[in-house]
């Protein structure tokens, strides 16, 4: 599972982060390196769907936050790749 | 690669670099760079490019795209020069017997022994043999040679005939061994006639062949043609643009309706 649209939504749901932060995280719970342009055109993406919404910074770090149809989203997405896990699962340990 | 990396953040479109570009220099100055992050960051920025161009802009771009890379590419090809020799038949015989004669004559000379003596004397593909078994060098000699049927003409009095095509890297070999191919042809008819008048006297299969164009030497490659690449390129970047820029209007579309 590498889509870096529902990796920065997994991320963001434990928590608002920037950039950086993101990257190390997903780094962290799934094993995935994102590079700076595929992390940032899945934050572009994900700002313009209403998805995340970036937060008030002083910093030139900007911090992000899921917004409430983010989570909407990311929770029919997991639900349906945890449906896909379960049948995938079930049907090896029966073959 | 930190400074090859802002560079390249600035092949990002405008309106995303007055959003995003100080956060993405921030992630930038924050993160150990890699090389392959180059490639990330110019690929983003190409995407980010394609979602706010235009249909015609996209398509255009990649038109051009593709017929800079084709021209390249025909610059980098090997190039190959074809020499031509015309050789007319003055016969009686009708055509189907004809064809069978042309088709034995050129088994003859597109035979081993006839070709093997050619490589040799010109120490062919030298260059591009290094373990390629002698077969694959005869069969490589044998599909660089054309021969094609000429339809009777003015320009040719009114005689069928045949072009004997040679392509080669070097036009002067190309020449050479094509003006040896056109004689192992005659020589063919030659010894066919010698046969022939034999068994079944002088006139009844007499089949001459009369050399109209001496074997040329090529001035311009044969291959690659530059305009056909150029073509086929500008076709391709059409065909990828107009894929592209309907994907890129369908994935607008799709953030639409879910921002809807």
């Amino acid at each position: 599972m590498s889509d870096p649209s529902i990796l920065v939504l997994s991320s963001l749901a434990g928590g608002d982060k920037h950039g950086y932060a993101m990257m190390e995280d997903i780094e962290r719970f799934a094993g995935v390196r994102l590079g700076p342009g595929t992390l940032y055109g899945a934050i572009t993406r994900l700002e313009e769907r209403g998805w995340i919404a970036p937060m008030a910074s002083d910093d030139r770090r900007q911090p992000y936050t899921i917004t409430g149809s983010g989570r909407e989203h990311l929770h029919e997405q997991l639900g349906g790749l945890a449906r896909i896990a379960r049948t995938g699962l079930r049907r090896l340990e029966n073959s | 690669v930190k400074r090859l990396l802002k560079f390249l953040a600035r092949l990002y479109p405008s309106a995303w670099r007055n959003r995003y570009a100080a956060e993405f220099e921030a992630l930038l100055d924050d993160r150990t760079p890699r090389t392959r992050d180059a490639f990330d960051v110019l690929l983003g920025a190409l995407k980010m490019q394609m979602t706010k161009w235009s249909f015609t802009r996209i398509t255009l771009a990649t038109c051009v795209f593709g017929l800079l890379a084709a021209i390249a590419i025909s610059f980098a090809v090997p190039r190959r020069y074809v020499s031509q020799g015309v050789i007319l038949v003055d016969t009686e015989i009708a055509q189907d017997g004809l064809d069978t004669i042309l088709a034995n004559i050129t088994k003859e000379v597109l035979n081993k022994s006839s070709v093997v003596p050619i490589i040799q004397k010109y120490n062919l593909y030298s260059g591009e043999t290094s373990g390629m078994s002698p077969d694959a060098i005869i069969n490589q000699m044998r599909k660089n040679i054309t021969i094609r049927p000429v339809r009777p003409a003015q320009s040719t009095h009114g005689l069928p005939g045949f072009v004997i095509n040679f392509s080669y890297p070097e036009p002067h070999i190309a020449q050479q061994v094509d003006a040896d191919l056109v004689s192992l042809f005659t020589a063919a008819n030659l010894r066919r006639r010698i046969a022939s008048a034999s068994e079944d006297g002088p006139r009844k299969r007499d089949v001459t062949f009369l050399v109209m164009d001496a074997s040329t030497l090529p001035q311009k490659p044969g291959f690659p043609k530059r305009s056909l690449f150029g073509a086929g390129g500008l076709l391709a970047g059409l065909a990828a643009g107009l894929m592209l820029a309907f994907t890129a209007r369908l994935r607008q579309n799709k953030a639409a309706a879910s921002a809807g």
